[in-house]
C-alpha cells in the first residue's frame, strides 16, 4: 500500500464536502465559514502482513476536521452537520468513495470511531472532528 | 535451529494463488486406529498401518476479484475434488511442497458488522500426500 498516496485520496476525498479544505502544512488553517479544514498526518500504526505474502496491508489513521473556535456555538453546529450519520456525512462520503472508485491506493475504508477534542495548532485552539480510520488492501 | 514464520506460506487451490487472502491454513495428517486390545491386558494396544486420513482447513479475507479471488476460486469447488499446492515454509530451494487432493466439504464466508468478510474451507484430504522439495 503507498500509504502516502491514500493519505492524499482520502484528504481530497473530505475535501469535495461543501466548504471543505485541505490544510496545507506550514500555513495557518483557516476554516472557511460554516465548514472545516481537513488535515491527515502520518498512520497511527501499519499492519503489513494481515495476510500470507503480505497480501492486505492494513493501517489505522486519524482525520482531523477543523470546525471553528472551541468557545463557538457554531463550531458545534458544523461538527453536528459532518458527523451527521446520513448520506451528506463525512462518514458517508468517505466509504462510500469506495464503490464512487475514488481511490486507487486502497481497497477499503471504515470510519471506526468519531471523537471530538480541542486542539491546538501554532498556539491556537480549534476544536476539532477527529476520526478513526480503518484503511486496507494494496488498491489497484 | 531454523524458525519457520507463516507469514511466507504458500497456498494454491486448482493452480489458483489465494496466498495474499489467507490468514491461516492447517494441514493434519492421521490414520485410522485398530485396536488389537484384547482378554488379560490392563492397556489398550494398537495396530500399525491404518489407511491414512488429512484434513486440510484454511481462512482468510473475502475479495470479489472475479476468476482470481478467493470467493471465485473456492465457492464453486464446495462438494467438488481440488488439487492443493502447499509450501509451508514458502519458496524457495530445498524447502518442502506438499500436494494433494482434497474434496471440499464446506466452504463458509462470515459477515461481522464491524469487519472486513470472512471466507473459510473445510476439506478432507483424498489419497496420498506427495512430499517433495522445490528445486532451484
Amino acid at each position: 500500500m503507498d500509504w502516502s498516496a491514500a493519505i492524499d485520496q482520502i484528504t481530497d476525498r473530505i475535501a469535495t464536502m461543501p466548504n471543505t479544505r485541505k490544510f496545507e502544512e506550514g500555513d495557518s488553517p483557516s476554516i472557511p465559514s460554516e465548514g472545516a479544514a481537513v488535515i491527515l498526518s502520518y498512520p497511527a500504526n501499519l499492519d503489513p502482513h494481515g495476510t500470507y505474502n503480505r497480501g492486505v496491508p492494513r493501517m489505522n489513521l486519524q482525520a482531523m476536521l477543523l470546525v471553528g473556535l472551541p468557545t463557538s456555538r457554531t463550531s458545534r453546529q458544523v461538527a453536528a452537520r459532518y458527523t451527521d450519520d446520513g448520506p451528506t456525512g463525512v462518514v458517508a462520503v468517505l466509504e462510500d468513495g469506495v464503490e464512487a472508485g475514488a481511490y486507487t491506493a486502497f481497497d477499503e475504508i471504515t470510519v471506526t470511531t468519531i471523537n471530538f477534542d480541542e486542539v491546538e495548532i501554532q498556539d491556537i485552539p480549534y476544536m476539532a472532528v477527529l476520526l478513526d480510520l480503518d484503511v486496507a488492501g494494496q488498491g489497484v | 535451529m531454523a524458525l519457520g514464520h507463516g507469514k511466507k506460506t504458500k497456498i494454491t487451490v486448482d493452480a489458483g494463488d489465494i496466498s495474499q487472502w489467507t490468514k491461516n491454513s492447517e494441514l493434519t495428517r492421521g490414520a485410522d486406529e485398530h485396536d488389537t486390545t484384547g482378554y488379560g491386558v490392563d492397556d489398550h494396544t494398537y495396530g500399525e498401518d491404518g489407511l491414512g486420513t488429512g484434513e486440510f482447513t484454511a481462512d482468510g479475507i473475502y475479495d470479489s476479484t472475479a476468476s482470481t479471488g478467493p470467493r471465485a476460486i473456492l465457492k464453486p469447488l464446495k462438494g467438488k475434488l481440488a488439487t492443493i499446492v502447499r509450501m509451508p515454509e514458502g519458496v524457495g530451494t530445498g524447502k518442502p511442497t506438499e500436494t494433494f487432493d482434497v474434496f471440499v466439504g464446506e466452504y463458509k464466508e462470515t459477515n461481522p458488522f464491524n469487519d472486513y468478510i470472512k471466507w473459510a474451507i473445510k476439506c478432507k484430504v483424498s489419497g496420498p500426500i506427495a512430499d517433495t522439495t522445490q528445486g532451484a
